[in-house]
């Protein structure tokens, strides 16, 4: 059956906001569907609030709403649309909420859409907890006992029904939010206290907990005629009662026999076909290692971040399939574009393992709980193929980019036996380290399975790389065949002794290197047309030879705080640009929930880590004209000088440029001799140094490490003795490197991204953060174009850009932060490649930025390309605001007052003609719904005296002010009404809408502070920690929501 | 030890012996499936071939009494890129010749790109390796089915109908699909003569997988087109040619054949796809007589995968419906085949 004729129009949901549990998986998936609409002839018009996407360029859609996914919102987008129908399956839970939503309000009935593949009643009885398990007791299908309860004390009368350990799964949620195992009663009633606020019909289901049995999951599609087939399983390596995205996975199952495996297949057939799911859904089991009893445990029926990694694990794209059978096609129809000669109707066989390891944002909350439970906690995730497990699970854990050098945790060798214990015992990121050296230690396999619950195979197989890390020492195993087992350069480095370098010397007198082979779907059974490579230490390669001249772009890895999607858009826009100019474009990157890991984007795609070895093979692999390092964030920037020196060229900026704008020293040499202030400050590297340089500069003080990402452990020190302590901080978090203390200067702050190429100089415009520094730049509020920038200062801001980019030579991106405060304009830092908000800024003007810069980058001149001079763009007709989101709900303990240490991991996009319209859109897509009409203060004494004017603004649009004693006192003073509360539980006695809060300072977990955020957060009730965005937000509460403008983005493409 | 796999037309493929050190000729053919490895090396179809694995890591879940598909091995030797610790000790007792450490991608895409080859294990790869690859004795020169067919008529008893198991090699899944569903099943051997067969007065034939080439069976070919006329029966991947041929048709050897776990097949009276286990080497030219209808193709190269006779209760799928290893989405084939033989008349696949 072709595709639908009466469908014309097709309105697209995307996920919004990057938010644990809801990342980058979506706007992979939204984009192959879009595309897949659009090859059907349907006008595709999508809806999300991320401009850090792909699916949201105006190529990608017929029209693209950049507005916040709110009910109200969508009905007047689909009120100005008149789609036939919503595909809502592939925004993630989002999308899916929002569907269910706008069909109860009968809006879609209302409008005469249809919700097009997996019907209502489906995505309701796989999301309502009970409705499942009615539905699979109807189909046979074993789950585990477990009753729904919707109170706490029928929580603890199920689990007394049950028995403990319990499992806690709040109905509608993500990510398994508000969920938990509880042990004991009184953990249970504090765990489902808040699984039942977490979810938005105020159900949990209360269920037996198997811990320790196998985790399996399989990714179904069906389609409307009852074909169903199964894209692949994938095996949880940490078995049950570690939530699947915090799971290190592999794919296929290794340690499922036949039986098994087909046993699980076919129960989810039978569920795909029984709930009448027409798309894809994600089904996960639990089954028992002793024997072969197994429990349905969860049904998605709509793509996931499991069918991410199972699209990239096979190459079969499932986002893409999904959308054709919504629109009518069955799975025979639907060609299979590896092959070219097959469709969709098959099943992927691999001749390849897949690993996949979760990156967690331990590293940017170190109070953070490492423990790992059924509430995820990762930001992102790692792929690795390789031809054996250990060589796939060593390939994950370097493209971690973290401090790990294959299985070998730098500090784990100082563990005492106790510690090693423990850590062998809990899930957490550490956990693979020390199984490994438990193993190391000679633990015998069975004792570590058994203590650990991971099948013995799995523990067989880290043993196999440690018995290879021993043979290495003891010199008794070849190079040759501790490469081919998969040991990277620098862990073969570092138990030898030897330089990295010389290992790579030492392998390449010997002809030691990998060869490339395909991922082609069938396992060899066909000639494949996709350029799908992974490396491996075999005999043949496949690498086909190239036609035209090639250039390599990297990738920016996993999705983490401080690098985002936004390193994702840029390297997917850049990959465009060199298509267009004619040139072969090479990715290497290894983030499988990304749109640049698709197979069809690139011409060729390098699933690897991004180490210099890793890079290097490709490199020599594919002999490029040169490697693009401007797009893949700090992990691309960091490998530019490793690879020009051994040989590469890198293009655009150069390397030197480069390191001029990351090494404080010569960056602020540059600057005073370009005249051009800086806040006074310096480098030290020691306790000493930094008191004394904090003696002559005077405090306050920002003090952080060089090198690092996002602003990670930087801090505001108002005292010798709070900057000493900084100091030390910041020289422990990047050893070898000095830290960094400058004067902190108060003002607003500004920010812009440029373009040069060395003459010329293209200024998109000039942003303004509504936060005064001090928040870090990617936490902040920021406004396109500033509304409050003195035109002096921005002209100064200008031409400051313009001078540093002809003094560093740059080709390419410029990306530099300012602050103004009422007298001088000062320089705090400049990046040299594609920054955070270039997408964003790009969005707000309408121009391709990336694209523009990859020109360059190859040498075309600004000014050919119609910009010539210092050549700033006119303002767009709408202003931009972006307002970031955090996913504190997720983090446990950690500190959710925003500072100069990144934490958000999301970000949205207000656009409206109307600067507060926008801002409130802004501020709205971000998740700050007020519900009821009252605000809750509690300020630090620092920010008193500017609250009344704040407090005033939130007084005349109707909000109740209440406030805790000390704070209620200056609002009365200021002339206010304000009702003070209990400090100690304001929330009990009130109905608030909106807690202000600023911490006197942030980390303390002891102050009143973080638990009044903490309570809040509990509650769903918005937080604001900055007095700043208070009074953004104040200035525009007393418009009307309901009756602000919805308008699709305008793009100017590019020339 | 180091070893070889070197094919006919000398290419070379290094690996480490496993298994038994000699031994280890035949025609090298390749499997996709993920899963059942252990069923794989039992399957007699895979009689008088090296099997490769193309998926690379093999005997990670060791070995179980539920997954033979025969008493022992059949595969003439067995090719991976990684076998767990288990392997080599289970392919020694079974006296099967292994070679681990294979690139075994390079090897799939070597048979893919230039049909299936002759091949031996061997310990060093020179000229005298080629020519006794050369020297194999090719498919159809060799009576593989007489060499796993059971010799003598045996009877597994059952409270359900009597089916007569033409038995050319027969899987255990296939037995046990039947007594599954409660038949009595009597296994003839795949000489018998259809009065033999008659004798028994079963309820309907099942004429079964096996090795080799199906033209060369000659006496079972006329068994089967004896027992056609009278009987309700089922033919099932070899035994699918057979009945092609006992119809009058013709068969032809693949270049490359079938073997793996995901086959998709349509069938055409409903449009429905189902992903089947398939093993074959030679296929059915669908230039049939008028009186056989084709009611299932495989939906990646077209080849005949289901016929069935217009008149006469008598139909034949390429693929396996039990599955083992692999799906059993067309399990229900067997029900449908109970079904025309508890009617004793036309039921055939609708």
């Amino acid at each position: 059956m072709p595709a639908r004729a009466d469908l014309r129009k097709v309105l697209v949901i995307g996920s919004g906001p990057i938010v644990i549990g809801q990342a980058a998986e979506f706007d992979y998936s939204g984009t192959q569907a879009c595309r897949a609409l659009s090859e059907e002839g349907i006008e595709v018009v999508l809806v999300n609030s991320n401009p850090a996407t792909i699916m949201t360029d105006v190529e990608v859609a017929d029209r693209v709403y950049v507005e916040p996914l709110l009910p109200s919102f969508l009905e007047r987008i689909i009120e100005r649309e008149r789609p036939d129908g919503l595909l809502a399956t592939l925004g993630g839970q989002t999308g899916l909420n929002l569907a269910l939503a706008l069909a109860e309000d009968g809006v879609l009935e209302r409008f005469g859409v249809e919700l097009l593949g997996t019907p209502i009643e489906a995505i309701r009885t796989a999301e309502d907890r009970e409705k499942f398990r009615e539905a699979m007791l109807r189909l046979a299908q074993p789950v585990p006992p477990g009753q729904t309860a919707t109170t706490v004390g029928a929580c603890l009368q199920a689990a007394a029904d049950i028995g403990y350990p319990v499992v806690v799964r709040p109905a509608f949620t993500l990510g398994g939010t508000g969920g938990g195992i509880a042990y004991s009663a009184s953990e249970l009633a504090e765990i489902a206290g808040v699984g039942l606020q977490s979810s938005p019909i105020h159900q949990v289901l209360i269920e037996r907990c198997v811990l320790g049995w196998k985790e399996i999951e399989y990714e179904v599609m069906r389609d409307a005629a009852g074909t169903a087939i199964t894209v692949c399983n994938m095996e949880n390596i940490d078995p049950m009662g570690v939530h699947t995205g915090d799971s290190i996975v592999v794919a296929p199952s290794q340690t499922l026999d036949d039986i098994d495996y087909q046993r699980l297949r076919t129960a989810a057939l039978r569920i795909i076909a029984g709930l009448g799911i027409a798309g894809g859904c994600n089904i996960q089991f639990a089954l028992d290692p002793r024997g072969r009893d197994y429990y349905v445990i969860e049904v998605n029926p709509r793509v996931s971040r499991s069918s991410a990694l199972a699209s990239k694990a096979t190459g079969y794209p499932i986002a893409r399939t999904a959308a054709k059978i919504a629109v009518g096609l069955h799975l025979d129809e639907i060609r299979n574009r590896v092959t070219g000669a097959t469709t969709a109707a098959f099943e992927p066989a691999l001749d390849y393992v897949v690993a996949k390891i979760p990156r967690w944002p331990f590293d940017k909350f170190p109070e953070m709980d490492r423990r790992l439970g059924t509430q995820m906690k990762a930001t992102g995730e790692v792929m690795a193929i390789g031809r054996t497990l250990p060589e796939a699970l060593l390939k994950a854990l370097r493209s971690l980019d973290g401090p790990g050098r294959g299985l070998l945790w730098p500090d784990a060798a100082s563990w005492s036996e106790t510690e090693l214990d423990g850590r062998i015992a809990e899930p957490s990121d550490l956990r693979l380290f020390a199984v490994a050296e438990a193993l190391r230690r000679g633990r015998p396999r069975e004792a570590v399975a058994a203590r650990t619950h991971i099948d013995p195979y799995f523990i067989g197989q880290v043993e196999e790389i440690v018995a290879c890390e021993r043979a290495l020492a003891h010199g008794t195993v070849s190079l040759a065949d501790a490469k081919r087992l998969g040991l990277p350069d620098a862990a073969i480095a570092a138990i030898t002794g030897e330089a990295e370098d010389a290992v790579r010397a030492r392998r390449q007198a010997e002809g030691i290197r990998p060869v490339f082979k395909v991922v082609d779907t069938c396992a060899g059974e066909f000639p494949a047309q996709t350029p799908y490579f992974y490396s491996t230490y075999e005999t043949e390669d496949e690498v086909p030879a190239a036609v035209r001249p090639r250039v390599v772009v990297l990738g920016s890895g996993p999705i983490r705080i401080g690098q985002g999607i936004e390193f994702d858009y840029a390297t997917v826009h850049a990959v465009k640009a060199l298509r267009e100019a004619g040139y072969e474009a090479v990715i290497v990157n290894n983030n499988p929930e990304t749109v640049s890991t698709d197979f069809d984007i690139s011409d060729r795609l390098y699933f690897e880590p991004l180490t210099l070895e890793d890079v290097l093979h490709v490199v020599e692999r594919e002999r490029p004209l040169g490697v693009l390092v401007q797009f893949g964030g700090q992990t691309a920037i960091n490998l530019a000088g490793p690879l020009a020196a051994a040989g590469v060229r890198v293009l655009g900026t150069a390397v030197d440029a480069l390191d001029v704008s990351e090494d404080r020293e010569k960056f602020y040499d540059l600057l005073r001799r370009l005249d051009v202030p800086c806040p006074e400050g310096g480098a030290v590297t020691s306790v000493a140094g930094a008191r004394g340089l904090v003696a002559r500069i005077g405090l306050p003080v920002l003090v952080r490490p060089s090198y690092v990402l996002g602003g990670r452990g930087m801090e505001v020190a108002a005292t010798e003795e709070a900057a000493a302590a900084a100091a030390v901080k910041a020289l422990r978090a990047g050893p070898g490197y000095p830290a960094l203390i400058d004067r902190y200067v108060a003002g607003m702050e500004l920010e812009l991204d440029a373009i040069g190429d060395g003459e010329s100089v293209l200024i998109p415009g000039i942003m303004e953060h509504v936060e005064r520094a001090g928040v870090h730049s990617g936490d902040s509020v920021a406004v396109f174009p500033g509304q409050h920038v003195p035109p002096s200062v921005a002209e100064r801001a200008i031409e400051i850009a313009a001078l540093l980019s002809r003094a560093l030579g740059v080709r390419g991106f410029l990306n530099v932060q300012y602050v103004y405060d009422g007298r001088a304009l000062y320089v705090l830092e400049a990046n040299l490649r594609s920054s955070r908000t270039v997408p964003f800024v790009s969005k707000a003007v309408g121009v391709p930025l990336v694209q523009i810069a990859t020109r360059v980058m190859l040498g075309d001149a600004l000014a050919d390309l119609g910009f010539s001079g210092v050549h700033r763009l006119a303002a767009p007709p709408r202003v931009a605001v972006k307002a970031p989101v955090f996913s504190m709900e997720k983090l446990g303990r950690a500190e959710s007052a925003v500072g100069p240490e990144m934490k958000s991991t999301g970000e949205v996009m207000g656009i409206d003609a109307d600067p507060g319209a926008a801002m409130l859109k802004a501020l709205t897509a971000s998740g700050i719904l007020i519900r009821e009409r009252s605000v809750l203060a509690a300020l630090a004494d620092s920010d008193k005296p500017q609250a009344g004017e704040v407090f005033a603004a939130f007084a005349r649009a109707g909000l109740r002010l209440f406030a805790t004693p000390a704070t209620a006192a200056a609002l009365r003073a200021a002339g206010l009404p304000v009702v003070d509360v209990n400090p100690e539980d304001p929330f009990a006695s009130h109905a608030i809408g909106l807690v202000v809060n600023t911490p006197t300072r942030g980390g303390d977990s002891g102050r009143d502070g973080f638990r009044l955020r903490r309570q809040a957060l509990a509650r769903r009730i918005p937080c604001l920690t900055s007095l700043d965005t208070a009074r953004a937000l104040a200035e525009v509460l007393s418009l009307d929501p309901e009756r602000l403008a919805v308008e699709p983005l305008a793009g100017r493409p590019l020339q | 030890m180091t070893a070889f796999l070197v094919l006919e037309d000398g290419a070379v493929f290094p690996g480490r012996r496993i298994g038994v050190p000699d031994g280890g000729a035949g025609e090298v053919v390749f499997t996709t499936s993920m899963t059942g490895y252990q069923e794989v090396l039992s399957d007699p179809s895979y009689r008088g071939q090296i099997v490769t694995m193309a998926y690379p890591l093999i005997g990670n879940y060791g070995f179980s009494a539920e997954a033979w598909e025969a008493e022992g091995p059949h595969v003439a030797g067995f090719v991976v890129r990684h076998d767990h610790a288990g392997l080599d000790g289970f392919l020694r007792e079974a006296e099967v010749s292994g070679l681990a450490g294979v690139d075994t991608r390079a090897l799939v895409l070597h048979l893919r790109t230039h049909g299936l080859r002759r091949g031996v294990i061997a310990d060093s790869p020179g000229p005298e390796a080629v020519r006794r690859a050369a020297a194999v004795v090719p498919p159809g020169m060799r009576d593989l089915v007489g060499e796993v067919s059971c010799r003598e008529t045996r009877r597994l008893p059952g409270p359900g109908p009597r089916i007569a198991l033409i038995d050319c090699g027969v899987k255990a899944g296939i037995v046990q699909a039947l007594r599954r569903r409660g038949c009595e099943v009597v296994l003839v051997p795949h000489d018998a003569a259809p009065a033999a067969v008659e004798a028994l007065d079963p309820a309907g034939v099942l004429v079964s997988n096996g090795p080799g080439d199906p033209a060369v069976l000659a006496s079972t070919i006329a068994t089967v087109r004896a027992l056609v006329e009278r009987v309700p029966l089922m033919g099932i991947c070899l035994g699918h040619q057979l009945l092609a041929l006992a119809l009058g048709g013709r068969t032809y050897k693949m270049k490359f054949g079938h073997r793996g776990s995901n086959q998709p097949v349509r069938e055409a009276s409903n449009g429905r796809v189902m992903i089947t286990t398939q093993n074959h080497g030679y296929a059915v030219d669908p230039a049939l007589p008028p009186d056989v209808e084709i009611t299932h193709l495989n939906l990646n190269d077209h080849t005949v995968e289901g016929l069935r006779h217009r008149e006469l209760p008598a139909f034949s799928v390429q693929f396996h419906p039990e599955g083992r290893p692999g799906p059993g989405d067309a399990e229900e084939l067997y029900d449908r085949f109970l079904a025309m033989a508890d009617e004793g008349t036309h039921a055939g696949s609708r």
